[in-house]
């Protein structure tokens, strides 16, 4: 269960931090509490799965990572361990997941999301993909345009 | 990026001191330099949109959420008319455009059924979106957005 302090430091934690030298002082001053036990607080959530990561949010076009594509595999059920083995271990891999085929329009099942620094970089990832796990039943679909990327803001 | 920006970005991105107090202050000692300058440095790479924010990440379906990708097919004089429509959803966090038939790709994220079915029979009512399929997630197999600073 959460706290009342959880929930209110979730939805801080869901803005910018302030660039100060202590961003949870304001914070703590409002909760009633000391900054040390803020991060004490943001360890718990993070050891109990609220929190995925924490720190610096990139924008992966500007830090030159300008190729983006995601690429779609037809998997057997019995290939499925396989192929996730090898996506989870390959760095130009940010995302992956299992979804349900759309029988008549859609067969394919395991989705990964690629990133370089060129299509080049893109394919030589998705070849080797396709090369050790032997599913030759991909579709490649390259980003032309970002339309919309936030950091959504859940309700706590 | 000079050297000492992606050194920066690569501190911050992947070793952020999450159990410290006054966190920029270890990333100073861990740089060797002063913690004044390296905020001054950390709003210069903000400000270079290279960081988009600084903060958590939050593991959404731990909090109840449920997300699903969708696309559209949608002809190309009318993509801007979808792509507007479904950006004004708030629901709505990601949404691309792709080289493929299936043109318009974007994720939505809610805590209801009922929140998530609205939206896709606006979805399917909708005259510039010819069709569409939802493309819910059976299994989650890998999420990790940090990015190589090469």
């Amino acid at each position: 269960m959460l706290t009342k302090t959880d929930k209110e430091i979730l939805r801080f934690l869901q803005a910018d931090l302030p660039l100060e030298s202590r961003p949870y002082a304001d914070l703590a001053h409002r909760l009633n509490c000391t900054e040390k036990e803020i991060a004490g607080c943001i360890m718990r959530l993070k050891e109990n799965g609220y929190i995925r990561r924490m720190g610096a949010i990139l924008d992966h076009y500007k830090i030159g990572l300008t190729a983006n594509c995601m690429c779609v595999w037809n998997v057997p059920p019995a290939g499925v361990a396989l192929i996730s083995r090898l996506t989870v271990k390959q760095p130009g891999i940010s995302h992956c997941y299992v979804r349900r085929r759309v029988s008549g329009k859609w067969p394919y099942n395991f989705y990964t999301m690629i990133h370089g620094r060129s299509r080049k970089e893109c394919m030589k990832v998705i070849k080797q993909i396709a090369r050790q796990s032997g599913i030759a039943d991909y579709k490649i679909l390259f980003t032309l345009k970002q339309l919309k990327k936030i950091s959504p803001s859940y309700k706590v | 990026m000079n050297p000492r920006e992606k050194d920066i970005l690569k501190i911050l991105q992947s070793e952020f001191p999450i159990a410290s107090e006054h966190p920029f202050r270890i990333v100073a000692g861990r740089l060797g330099c002063d913690e004044a300058s390296l905020l001054r440095e950390i709003t210069a790479l903000k400000k270079k949109g290279l960081i988009r924010r600084i903060g958590a990440v939050i593991n959404a379906p731990r909090l109840g959420y449920k997300g699903v990708l969708i696309a559209g097919r949608i002809l190309k004089k009318n993509i801007a008319k979808a792509a507007a429509f479904v950006n004004a959803f708030p629901q709505v966090s990601h949404n691309y455009i792709r080289d493929a038939e299936y043109n318009l790709w974007f994720t939505f994220s809610a805590k209801t059924k009922k929140e998530a079915n609205d939206f896709f029979l606006k979805l399917k009512k909708h005259k510039a979106i010819e069709d569409v399929m939802v493309l819910p997630s059976e299994k989650t197999v890998k999420i990790n957005a940090e990015f190589e600073v090469g």
